[in-house]
């Protein structure tokens, strides 16, 4: 059962970071700040699970990591979302709308 | 295959990976620290904030390691890691558990070794497994006890052979063969070798094949073809062996071929010998000479017993010609058919099993000795597991943290089991035991060692398990809280049931050992009716050609005369075979109109008084009667008794159904001398005047040392006449023992099995006895503490101990019971039941788990109870 729950949420992470990659490439910091920004603090995000996350999806070439400068000038590495990332995030993006249009209704009707 | 890419690169580029994701954190929480520093914080607390937050740059760490696609081969490599470090902790431990292992595994895979290559692999020869011996049987000897049934096996005539080939349709293919003598007149010497003759097909149908040259045809009879060995020996491996000529028996041959090393193929049951060392083709100008043994390859697909009924139908009705006048005074003659692989090697399944299955059993010890230590060693370290459970280790893995450690153990002994069989087999085939077959194809190969090692991960596996399983059901809360206080007395019957088992193994390979022991003993001083020491026999054989009858009888005259003359010489004879030599002859003959088949020997002038026998009744052979071989006979006591109970036998007639025919009388009666070995107790026997035979063997009493006059009886032959060949020279105390020779090496196989039992058994119930002191060792103290005796402390665990022994008799004692009867054939003198030997075993054992015993329990009634009870 709980494992279950954490793969859903996994899978939901991997979606958000793409998406977060899609304006910009970002470093492992900047991700956090930027999806505990874009939900208003609802995903509050741990190294523990969100470096897996970006280490799978580079693995699965979805992402490319870069080592660069950050603004408050460290070392650091940026991550940039790939073709193959773009074409992932569409149909994650697409299953995502699919499933919580079902499970509205489902929740709606009983 | 990228996936495989990636596993790979994850295992082999961690570093670089580990050391790249560290950076990548620390600029993380690099920036998490800027970014509370930028939010007011002081730079020390926004720091600590920022590891806080981070959940633990270990945890981080642990988290991505475990995400990665090896994760699973790093945590095994951890477990193998951590389980070598364990055991390298525990060194004595492991040690023991190792030695244990390589021993069991050592003694079972050296057995298996020697049981693999002679009794389960198919001979070497093509399509081996539908080869079959073709015997013929005679009517006479069906019921008769005397010679035994192994006897009821004999060689045609090619008349005979032909006969059944024209009728028979179960064979694809027959060949038939004879091994006799024949003498080389070498370079250096004249010898006498195994020569065999064959039809031309034999090699072909052996799939034999030919280091030089090629088979002779059925119609070459000059052709000879040489085994490899002969070759490299007698010819000095001459570059050109094809084409050579060489002198045997006074006729010339020419080498043909030459075959490839390690032709195996003896003849077997009265023609069992070493291996012809060359062949030729079968003679077939006398057609009725029953001389050939056969040997065909059924066609594919028929039953064994549908072969035998068929020759047995066809041999029925054939000529026989060896039975002569035998045949008419039993007509039920047939055919016996085995397996060739039964042939060559049946004489030796029992002996082979028996080792086999010791070795086994001390197996099984060497396993319950480890499942116990392993299980003692498990219960010491509840604790260290109750941690690791409560440290969030889940039970499957502690299993498998067990599991691995046990196999560790398992695998380094069995590597150093698999070396202990390979030196093992070495020795034991160097030891060249007589009697084992198949010797040169014993090597502990590859096959062997893949199954030693499963044997051990095997043994690792089921014997580590049990412990395992027991401790990953361990109650957390249970073993925490006794930490620090005296541990609970485990309950654990498993051990002392593994003693239990243990001590009953001993006592089945102890009365084993004893039974063949004892044998091996009674073998060594039974009256053999002869006086040995300081007698030598000598195997002589005269060139054919050269002497005649008349010659040969002059020959003997001459050779008593000089040999005689030699300084500490006593008594010089002859006789067709020395007693105990490898040699039978039977001859049929009928006493009162009843048909009978003997053993008998021919003997010269002086016989019983050179061997040191006795004439009990009547005389023995005179002059003339030795010298114009008349039809006179003496018997031994025992044919005497079997056919005239109760009436004297001299000068009683019996009719001779040999080729001569006619009657012969009997003019004494000897003492029975165990012409056929020690072991074989005497059968009616006969004895008539020494023949001008070609073949013989001379008798010398000497009062010096026997080996000391054997150089020169060998110069003094030759200068009577240097064709004279002397196969060999040995003293009677030697072809006894040689005849002992494969229960010497089998009883001392199973003495070192029953040895090493016996020491693992004490291992084990010390270990075990030690553990139960230890875990009670706070109840003594009480015990003591309160105003018991030290001596009844002491009693106790006497008590114990002996118990679990008498335990380990009683159970033994009803297996040995079921077990030894597999011996009862190979025992002598002794009963497979024998009352001594069990008691003495028993005794045995008692004594030594006494010693075993009595460490642990003067141990424990030197418990201070001061110390002890402060300890807590």
């Amino acid at each position: 059962m709980t494992r279950q729950r954490h793969d859903v949420l996994q899978g939901t992470l991997d979606l958000l970071i793409l998406k977060v990659l899609v304006r910009e490439a970002m470093h492992g910091y900047g991700v956090m700040i930027r999806l505990r920004e874009l939900t208003e603090g609802v995903f509050d995000v741990t190294p523990g699970s969100l470096f897996p996350s970006l280490q799978r999806l580079e693995r699965k070439g979805w992402i490319e990591g870069e080592w660069g400068t950050s603004e408050n000038n460290r070392r650091a590495c940026f991550y940039s979302i790939t073709k193959a990332g773009r074409k992932q995030l569409m149909r994650e993006e697409q299953q995502w709308s699919a499933i919580t249009v079902a499970v509205a209704k489902v929740l709606q009707n009983s | 295959m990228n996936r495989l890419k990636i596993v790979l690169r994850g295992l082999f580029r961690k570093d670089e990976a580990e050391s790249q994701f560290n950076a990548e954190l620390m600029a993380y929480i690099d920036h998490a620290i800027d970014d509370k520093i930028a939010g007011g914080m002081a730079p020390e607390e926004a720091r600590r904030a920022a590891l806080i937050e981070s959940g633990g740059v270990e945890q981080v760490k642990e988290s991505v390691r475990s995400s990665r696609p090896a994760a699973w081969v790093d945590s095994l490599a951890a477990d193998f890691k951590y389980a070598a470090r364990t055991l390298w902790v525990r060194r004595s431990f492991s040690t023991i558990a190792v030695l244990t292992i390589a021993l069991g595994i050592g003694a079972a895979a050296t057995m298996f070794t020697v049981v693999d290559h002679v009794l389960l692999r198919p001979l070497k020869h093509k399509n081996s497994d539908r080869l079959v011996t073709v015997w013929g049987t005679v009517g006479a000897l069906k019921t008769d006890t005397v010679a035994g049934s192994i006897w009821n096996r004999f060689t045609l005539s090619y008349e005979d052979y032909e006969q059944w080939l024209s009728q028979q349709t179960v064979f694809e293919e027959t060949a038939l063969f004879a091994i006799g003598k024949t003498r080389f007149l070498g370079d250096q010497e004249t010898r006498t070798i195994a020569a065999g003759e064959a039809s031309a097909n034999l090699f072909a149908m052996l799939g034999t094949t030919f280091f030089r040259g090629r088979s002779f045809t059925n119609h070459e009879p000059d052709a000879i073809v040489v085994t490899y060995e002969f070759w490299k020996t007698a010819l000095g491996a001459v570059a050109d062996p094809v084409g050579r000529r060489i002198t045997l028996d006074q006729t010339t041959g020419t080498i043909v071929g030459v075959l490839a090393p390690h032709f195996d193929f003896a003849g077997y049951g009265a023609d069992a010998g070493p291996n012809p060392e060359l062949w030729r083709t079968v003679r077939t100008s006398n057609r009725t000479v029953p001389d050939y043994e056969v040997i065909g390859r059924l066609r594919a697909g028929v039953p064994l017993p549908d072969a035998q009924r068929e020759t047995d139908g066809i041999f029925h009705n054939l000529r026989f010609a060896f039975l002569n006048e035998l045949a008419t005074l039993d007509k039920r003659h047939g055919a016996h058919l085995e397996s060739r692989k039964d042939t060559e090697t049946g004489a030796a399944r029992t002996s082979l099993l028996i080792l086999f299955l010791s070795s086994g059993l001390l197996l099984l010890i060497a396993c319950g000795n480890v499942g116990n230590l392993l299980l003692g060693e498990s219960l010491s370290r509840q604790h260290e597991f109750a941690m690791r459970s409560a440290l969030g280790a889940t039970s499957l893995r502690i299993l498998r943290q067990l599991t691995i450690e046990s196999v560790l153990l398992a695998v380094v002994g069995g590597l150093l089991g698999s070396a202990l069989a390979w030196l093992g087999v070495r020795c034991l085939v160097g030891l060249r035991p007589t009697g084992l077959p198949r010797i040169d194809e014993i090597v502990f190969d590859f096959r062997v060692w893949v199954i030693a090692m499963m044997a051990a991960a095997a043994t690792g596996v089921v014997f580590g398990l049990g412990p395992a399983m027991g401790l990953a059901r361990v109650s957390l809360m249970e073993t925490l809280k006794i930490r620090g206080r005296r541990r609970g007395f485990p309950r654990s019957p498993s051990q002392s049931a593994v003693v239990i088992a243990e001590v009953s193994i001993c006592f089945v390979l102890l009365v084993g050992a004893g039974l063949l022991t004892e044998s091996l003993r009674l073998l060594g001083a039974v009256d053999t009716g002869i006086r040995s020491d300081g007698l030598v026999a000598v195997k002589m054989s005269l060139p054919r050609r050269t002497y005649q009858p008349g010659q040969i009888f002059s020959l003997y005259r001459r050779l008593f005369t000089e040999l005689n003359a030699i300084p500490g010489v006593t008594e010089v004879s002859a006789a067709s075979a020395a007693p105990f030599e490898d040699y039978r002859a039977l001859a049929g003959i009928t006493i009162n109109g009843a048909p009978a088949v003997i053993e008998n020997r021919s003997i010269g002038n002086n016989y019983f008084e050179t061997v040191g026998g006795r004439i009990i009744e009547g005389r023995p052979f005179s002059a003339s009667e030795l010298s114009n071989a008349s039809p006179v006979m003496i018997i031994n006591e025992t044919m005497g008794r079997t056919f005239w109970p109760g009436e004297s036998a001299v000068n009683k007639h019996i009719k001779l159904v040999d080729r001569m025919g006619g009657e012969a009388t009997i003019v004494g009666v000897s003492a029975d001398v165990r012409q056929l070995g020690p072991a074989v107790s005497p059968a009616p026997m006969y004895y008539t005047p020494l023949n001008a035979e070609t073949d013989f063997t001379v008798l010398v009493r000497t009062a010096q040392n026997p080996s000391s006059i054997t150089p020169v009886l060998r110069t003094r032959i030759r200068t009577i006449d240097q064709n004279i060949a002397v196969n060999w020279i040995q003293p009677m105390q030697d072809l006894i023992n040689a005849s002992f020779a494969e229960q010497r090496y089998r009883a001392l196989l199973i003495n070192i099995f029953a040895a090493a039992a016996v020491g693992l058994a004490v291992v084990g119930l010390y270990s075990v006895m030690s553990r139960y002191v230890s875990y009670r060792a706070h109840e003594f103290a009480v015990r003591v503490a309160v105003g018991a005796k030290p001596q009844s402390i002491l009693r106790l665990i006497l008590r114990k101990g002996l118990l679990l022994t008498f335990a380990g008799i009683c159970i033994g004692a009803v297996m040995a019971a079921g077990l030894t009867r597999i011996l009862t054939d190979d025992l002598f003198g002794v009963s497979a039941l024998d009352a001594s030997t069990y008691t003495a075993v028993a005794l045995l054992l008692v004594i030594v788990s006494l010693l075993a015993v009595f460490a642990p329990a003067l141990r424990a009634c030197r418990i201070d109870p001061i110390q002890c009870l402060r300890g807590e």
